[in-house]
């Protein structure tokens, strides 16, 4: 990792020249809005009679942490952000801000949030959002991505916790629904981002990030995502079994779940042929209307009290 | 401590000043945000028990 964010640029850019907005870029606002997301429906599924205003101020601590984690991560990835192209343009590579004002930006956000969700709800809701922090910050980060292929299965628990850190915030307990919701984010996470590295593998291997396709090769790589496809699929049963998954729940579990590992099977076909980049982007594409539709789902279902199973 | 805005250009110095005013201007909201949160969050907190 590089000290200095921008060495050959001249010496009045190495001046804090950074606006408000490269501040909020820092904080990567579209994994900030998914988080918020699955933590609004780890409350909606969790019957609680906190005022809202508490809810409204725990998903804006769970939301800073998140961003929290971006800035941490940016500050560490600075040196490789700059090579790979699909970073080149966050604030830090960009020259808009230096690693170290990151560094220190997400570490002040880190322990605001936590005392701000101490305050304002539980020390374990705190206490596990401080983990989360942790983990993909220093677990995920600064160890498993660099280290391991497996690093995406290991460090997506930091992204599938934020329903767990919510639901916690008004119970002051780990209920069942929310660890389910962990497990369903947990399972969605390698077949999602493994269709995207069979894409993206020479802009990993250009920067030395051992992801699957780059160190178990394609085949095995898909082997994995038909795998983690079925796991998936079992997982995403459950809150019907459990009860707060109802009809329309179910309806896109089953058929949305169905067309999604034919997307994943049809990247298994389509290997070293024509077309198997965009048949492994269109699964991409797929897994995040599949997992935004099953929480969407629960959301309407909790909300309108809809129980028709 | 050397000056930050020693041998700048009239434009650049414009720009770093502009920044640090909108980053200021930012800072200062945030803070009156947070005072607020945590009157209202003691309040909400406090509920019936406020005037006990």
């Amino acid at each position: 990792m590089s000290t200095d964010a921008t060495p050959s640029m001249p010496h009045y850019i190495r001046l804090n020249i950074a606006e408000p907005k490269d501040y909020f870029l820092l904080l990567k606002p579209r994994v900030m809005s998914l988080v918020v997301f699955t933590a609004i429906v780890g409350l909606a599924v969790t019957p609680n009679n906190v005022h809202p205003f508490l809810q409204i101020i725990s998903l804006l601590s769970i939301a800073i942490g998140a961003g929290a984690s971006g800035a941490l991560n940016m500050w560490f990835d600075a040196d490789i952000d700059r090579v790979m192209d699909r970073t080149q343009a966050r604030p830090i590579p960009a020259g808009k801000i230096q690693a170290e004002t990151a560094r220190d930006f997400g570490l002040w956000l880190s322990l605001l949030s936590v005392i701000m969700l101490a305050l304002a709800s539980n020390y374990l809701a705190a206490g596990l959002l401080a983990f989360t922090i942790f983990f993909y910050s220093v677990v995920y980060t600064m160890w498993l991505k660099r280290y391991t292929p497996q690093n995406i299965v290991i460090g997506g628990l930091s992204g599938a916790l934020p329903p767990v850190i919510a639901a916690a915030s008004v119970t002051g307990t780990i209920t069942l629904e929310s660890v389910i919701l962990c497990a369903i984010i947990f399972f969605w996470t390698p077949p999602h981002f493994w269709a995207l590295s069979l894409v993206k593998k020479d802009d990993y291997a250009a920067v030395k990030i051992p992801m699957m396709p780059n160190v178990k090769g394609d085949k095995r790589t898909i082997a994995e995502i038909l795998i983690y496809g079925i796991v998936l699929f079992a997982v995403t049963l459950l809150p019907i079994i459990v009860g707060f998954g109802d009809i329309i729940y179910g309806l896109w579990a089953v058929f949305y779940g169905i067309y999604y590992y034919i997307s994943c099977i049809k990247i298994y076909f389509a290997y070293n042929k024509q077309g198997y980049h965009k048949i492994a982007m269109r699964s991409f594409f797929v897994s995040i209307v599949y997992l935004f539709g099953l929480f969407l789902s629960l959301l309407i279902e909790n909300l309108l009290e809809i129980n028709l199973i | 401590m050397s000056n930050p805005e020693h041998g700048l250009t009239k434009e650049e110095k414009a720009a770093f000043v502009r920044s640090r005013k909108n980053r200021n201007i930012a800072m200062g909201l945030c803070l009156i945000a947070f005072i607020l949160m945590l009157y209202f969050v003691t309040m909400f907190k406090l509920g019936s028990n406020l005037f006990i």
